[in-house]
C-alpha cells in the first residue's frame, strides 16, 4: 500500500515545487516592474495634476480675459485644446506603464490562488491579467475624464457629455470582458466542485 | 428495505441533477451575474455621479445605458439562475423540511419560493437606483408589482402551512 502511494506523494511535491518557483518568479517580476514603472507612474500623475491646476487657476482665467480670436476660435478654447493634448500624451504613457504593473499583480494573484487550490496554470495567470487590466483601465479612464471634462467644456459644452457616453459604452464592454476572464477561473472551481460531488455519490 | 432504497435513489438523482446544473449553467450564470454586478457598481458609484455633474439629461441618458446593459446581462443569467435555485433548494429542503415535520415535496416548494423572494428583493434593490434616476414613482410602481407577486408566492407558502396552522389553532 505504502509503495503505491509513493509516486502520488512525489507528484504532489513536484507540483508544490513548481508553484513555489512560479511564485518566486512572479514576485521578482512584480518587484522589478514596480521599481521600474512605479516612480514613473507617480511622476506622470503629479505632472498631470500640476498641469490641470495651472491650467484652471492661471492660464484659463488669463485667456478668458482676452477678447482676441485666432481663426475664429477664442483664446481660452485654444488654450484648453493645448492642455488637453498635453494631458492626453502623459496619460497615454500611464496606460502603457499600468499594463506592466498589472502583469506583476496578476502573477502574484495567480500564485496565491494556485497555492491554495494546489494547481497552477498559465491560463489562470492570463485570466487574472485580463480581469485586472479591464478593471484598472476603467478606473484610470474615469479618473482621466475628471481631468479632461472641464477643458472639453471650454471648447464646447456638448463634448464632455458625448465623451462620457462613449466612455460608458466602452467601460461596459471592458468590464464584461474582465468578468469573462474571472468567470473562467470560477468555472474551473465549479466543475471541480461538481466532480467532487460526483465522486462522493459513486462512493456511496 | 425497498422503500429506503427508493429514497436513496431519488436522493442520488437529485444530487446528480445539481451536478449537471452546476456543470452546464454554473460558469455562464456566474459570468453574467458578475458582469451585471460590476457594471452596476461602476455605473452607480462612478459614471452616473459623473454624468450628474454635467446636467440632468446626461444623468438620465447614462442611467438608461447602464439600465439596459444590466437588464440584458441579468436576462441572460436568469434561466441559469432559476435552474440553479431549483437544484440547490433540494439541500435545505432535505435538511430542515424533515426536522420541521414537513412533507419533502412541500418543503422543496417552500424553500424554492423562499429563494425566489430573496432573489427578487435583491434584484429590486439593485434596480432601485436606476429607476429613481428616471423617476421616483417608477421605483414605486415596480415595488407594488413586486409586492403583488410576493403576495401570491406567500399564499402558496401559507397553503403548505395551512394544516399546521389549523392544528395550532385547534390546540
Amino acid at each position: 500500500m505504502a509503495k503505491r502511494e509513493e509516486p502520488k506523494v512525489e507528484e504532489h511535491r513536484g507540483e508544490e515545487k513548481k508553484i513555489e518557483e512560479f511564485g518566486a518568479e512572479t514576485y521578482l517580476e512584480s518587484a522589478k516592474a514596480l521599481r521600474q514603472v512605479g516612480a514613473r507612474v507617480f511622476l506622470s500623475i503629479g505632472a498631470t495634476i500640476l498641469i490641470w491646476v495651472f491650467g484652471q487657476m492661471l492660464f484659463l482665467p488669463i485667456a478668458k480675459g482676452m477678447a482676441q480670436e485666432f481663426l475664429g476660435y477664442p483664446v481660452h478654447s485654444i488654450i484648453s485644446f493645448i492642455i488637453i493634448v498635453a494631458l492626453a500624451l502623459i496619460i497615454f504613457t500611464v496606460f502603457v506603464d499600468i499594463r506592466r504593473l498589472t502583469g506583476g499583480m496578476a502573477g502574484v494573484l495567480a500564485y496565491h490562488l494556485g497555492k491554495a487550490s494546489g494547481e497552477m496554470s498559465v491560463e489562470s495567470y492570463k485570466n487574472f491579467r485580463t480581469a485586472l487590466d479591464g478593471i484598472l483601465y476603467v478606473i484610470v479612464v474615469s479618473l482621466a475624464y475628471l481631468l479632461f471634462a472641464s477643458y472639453l467644456a471650454e471648447i464646447n459644452p456638448a463634448i464632455p457629455a458625448i465623451v462620457l457616453i462613449l466612455i460608458v459604452v466602452w467601460s461596459i464592454f471592458a468590464l464584461w470582458r474582465s468578468c469573462k476572464a474571472i468567470a473562467n477561473v470560477i468555472g474551473r472551481y465549479t466543475s471541480k466542485w461538481a466532480d467532487e460531488m460526483e465522486k462522493q455519490i459513486k462512493k456511496a | 428495505m425497498k422503500g429506503s432504497e427508493k429514497v436513496e435513489n431519488e436522493k442520488n438523482e437529485e444530487i446528480e441533477n445539481v451536478i449537471e446544473c452546476l456543470k452546464t449553467h454554473g460558469a455562464k450564470t456566474i459570468h453574467n451575474l458578475l458582469s451585471a454586478f460590476l457594471i452596476w457598481l461602476f455605473g452607480n458609484l462612478v459614471f452616473i455621479p459623473l454624468a450628474s455633474t454635467l446636467n440632468w439629461q446626461a444623468r438620465v441618458f447614462c442611467s438608461l445605458i447602464f439600465f439596459v446593459a444590466f437588464t440584458l446581462l441579468f436576462l441572460k443569467a436568469l434561466p441559469g439562475l432559476r435552474k440553479l435555485i431549483d437544484a440547490f433548494s433540494v439541500f435545505p429542503a432535505r435538511k430542515y423540511g424533515v426536522k420541521k415535520g414537513l412533507n419533502y415535496e412541500n418543503s422543496l416548494v417552500l424553500f424554492r419560493h423562499l429563494f425566489y423572494v430573496i432573489s427578487a428583493v435583491i434584484l429590486y434593490l439593485l434596480y432601485f437606483p436606476f429607476l429613481a434616476n428616471f423617476h421616483l414613482s417608477i421605483g414605486g410602481i415596480v415595488l407594488i408589482l413586486l409586492l403583488i407577486w410576493i403576495f401570491f408566492l406567500a399564499l402558496r407558502i401559507l397553503s403548505i402551512f395551512s394544516s399546521k396552522i389549523l392544528e395550532w389553532l385547534q390546540s
